[in-house]
């Protein structure tokens, strides 16, 4: 309580100080005075109540009430701007505790420019809004944000700041009302304002289709800025964003967020194997729940076989390696030795498999030389060694950075200093937070196989990934990829046993 | 004192209880499947156990290289699969929801068990590729051997890569193993 109370303070003073200095609240609202309201809070006045308020000559009358309390005094749009019906959230952030170092993260945020509107209302005016935090208690509880979506969209805009171009600005918004279509999304997104999350959201060339970094406050959220402009299929973008801002924000950032709140244990919230898989969830959700299908990764692998896919997941990138299961962060250094292993062998499995990949290329040439088969056919048999190489190499160059990540944290560990750190983990492998955590993860498992085998699983689809088919046909016959190329060789091996002494 | 006899009895049968539950608990995911399922892991490939569904799915695993030949036993109380329906139904057993190919039969013990096919992604590292291609698929061939008890085990083929073995070794060990496979009785 005694955190909670000078925290509403300064978040009422924080959100109403425009309203509040332009006159006594008594008086009659005037929108025209300046600095009377920050971006953003002009639309979520107008989506309030499905449209109760409107302005008239810069002041809000409520359409509902009749003289003399038509028109609205700063007083009541202050409350208005606060969420009335957030007023218990606001009284219970006391006790759930808005991080003022959030709140004084978003005052800091710069402002931007209006956008024309063009995408369900307030979407368009995506980001750079600062406006009064409704906070609440977080977890299992309803959160009281408003149940009209676009009140909804309107306070989480206003606790996301975006910076970007226009047509990425626009973009943005799109991804956020996609995701408010969703029913995942919207959950997240009343959770997310509910438990007065914020986060910055900016558009970048990078190698990442997203990223967040959690260090900061609040959480800087990366996408990236081939989902503007480099896709030959902008539906596809629209929804792969979509689930990839849902996967950053309402996974990485909300859940950092969680952890600080609760004073979970910064370093096994990095470690724990869940946030990366658990913001797979929720990206894959979103995603199905939109399209009826994940255009960019396929959630089966780990619905079907879990274990196997985060042991798949800790030989693919130096970050994964060092993540762990809440079992494991009781004994880390025991857990990341048995990774040796893992290491050593995908490291000889891919060498091994390059070799052979490019053992493909002569029995390709004897087709062509002892066979006379027209070499481009041979083009998508080529194409798939030519991905396969290409893809080795980076492998195996994650393979060393992660090698080398795994020991400097067994060193790391071992050492008189880790000490420290490991109790850390292991402190937070017993937690209630964490226990929370892996519930949660499994509970959104089970709600994806059952939306899965739902009927709007495999619905029709807004999205069609474009498969590359070989229209122009190949001098000498059709196309040979690598599987028919297979069987040629089996069979030649069969019949002509001394073509491939 | 036959009050005494009695609590000594059900403290020793506590004891007792004790030290039978914790040695399910200790048993291996191997061990688990070796009790309902015999068969020879194949020659020189690496072995692992792990479970899922908090332990109530065991699976073992042998791999060789980009060959992985796996044994998954489901049915028991908390499994993420009550039956080989519900299996061939969820996300284990389809290829994306809908039905996997078939990939002919095999002889299991005498039994003729039905083989099907399905791909997988083996690159678990990017969710989400900022375009769209094809991405690099492995693939799969299991069928299912009922076990008593209302268990049953999928066993399972894996090519982990792309890439076709010219020699197809791991295809041969895979037939040999199945040679081997027999549900106990």
């Amino acid at each position: 309580m005694s955190r909670g109370l000078p925290t509403v303070v300064y978040v009422l003073c924080l959100a109403f100080s425009a309203v509040a200095a332009s006159a006594g609240p008594g008086e009659l609202f005037d929108a025209r005075a300046k600095d009377a309201l920050r971006p953003g809070q002009r639309e979520l006045l107008l989506a309030l109540d499905g449209g109760r308020y409107v302005f008239e000559n810069g002041r809000l009358a409520d359409t509902r009430a009749s003289e003399p309390d038509r028109l609205l005094t700063n007083a009541r749009v202050e409350a208005l701007l606060a969420g009335p019906r957030d007023g218990a959230a606001l009284d219970a952030s006391a006790a759930s505790g808005a991080d003022p170092a959030y709140e004084r993260a978003l005052a800091r945020m710069p402002k931007g420019a209006p956008v024309p509107q063009g995408f369900d209302g307030a979407a368009a005016h995506a980001g750079d809004v600062r406006g009064p935090p409704a906070s609440g208690p977080r977890g299992g509880q309803t959160a009281p944000a408003s149940a009209d979506p676009a009140v909804l969209q309107a306070r989480l805009l206003q606790r996301v700041a975006f910076k970007g171009t226009k047509p990425e600005r626009q973009a943005f918004g799109e991804a956020v009302a996609l995701i408010m279509k969703t029913k995942t999304g919207s959950e997240l997104a009343r959770q997310f304002v509910h438990e007065s999350a914020a986060a910055e959201v900016v558009i970048a060339a990078t190698s990442n289709a997203g990223s967040t970094d959690t260090g900061g406050i609040p959480p800087k959220v990366t996408l990236d800025r081939k989902y503007v402009t480099g896709s030959n299929d902008p539906n596809y973008s629209r929804i792969v964003m979509a689930g990839t801002l849902a996967h950053e924000l309402f996974g990485h950032a909300l859940e950092t967020q969680r952890a600080r709140t609760a004073g979970f244990s910064k370093l096994a919230s990095y470690h724990y194997r869940g946030d990366e898989v658990g913001s797979r969830l929720i990206d894959w959700s979103v995603q199905t729940e939109l399209a009826g299908k994940v255009a960019d990764a396929d959630p089966q692998d780990f619905l079907g076989d879990p274990e196997a896919y985060y042991r798949g997941m800790a030989t693919r990138d130096p970050y994964y390696v060092v993540s762990l299961s809440a079992a494991e962060m009781k004994d880390p250094i025991a857990a990341l030795a048995a990774r040796r292993a893992l290491l050593a062998a995908d490291e000889a499995k891919t060498a091994a498999e390059v070799k052979q990949t490019e053992a493909w290329l002569p029995v390709i040439a004897h087709f062509v030389s002892a066979h006379g088969v027209a070499k481009g056919r041979f083009e998508p048999a080529e194409k798939e060694i030519g991905d396969y190489l290409s893809w080795g190499e980076g492998h195996r160059k994650k393979l060393v950075e992660s090698k080398a990540n795994l020991e400097s944290h067994i060193a790391r560990w071992s050492s008189r200093a880790g000490a420290a750190q490991r109790k850390e983990l292991a402190d937070a492998a017993d937690s209630a937070f964490l226990r929370n955590w892996d519930a949660q993860l499994r509970q959104r498992a089970r709600d994806l196989t059952a939306l899965r085998a739902g009927p709007g699983g495999r619905g029709p689809a807004a999205i069609e990934v474009p498969v590359v088919v070989i229209t122009a046909p190949k001098p000498g016959g059709p196309p040979i990829d690598l599987e028919e190329l297979s069987r040629m060789y089996q069979r030649d091996k069969k019949t002509n046993a001394r073509h491939f002494k | 004192m036959k009050i005494s006899l009695l609590a000594a009895f059900l403290i020793l049968a506590a004891a007792a209880g004790a030290r039978a539950e914790e040695k399910v608990k200790t048993k291996t995911p191997a061990q688990t499947i070796g009790a309902l399922l015999a068969y020879t892991p194949p020659k020189g490939w690496t072995a692992a156990g792990y479970a899922n569904s908090e332990g109530a799915d065991p699976v073992v695993r042998f791999e060789k290289l980009s060959d992985a030949i796996v044994i998954r036993l489901y049915g028991a109380p908390g499994s993420a699969y009550a039956t080989p329906k519900d299996f061939l139904a969820g996300p284990a057993g389809s290829a994306e929801g809908a039905a996997p190919d078939a990939a002919g039969t095999a002889l299991v013990a005498g039994r003729k068990v039905e083989l099907h096919r399905r791909s997988f992604s083996i690159e678990a590292s990017d969710p989400h590729r900022p375009s769209p291609g094809k991405s690099l698929k492995g693939s799969e061939v299991f069928g299912v051997v009922p076990l008593k008890k209302g268990r049953f085990a999928v066993v399972a083929y894996r090519r982990e890569s792309p890439i076709p073995d010219l020699e197809r070794a791991g295809e041969k060990a895979w037939a040999a193993f199945l040679k081997t496979v027999k549900p106990k009785k």
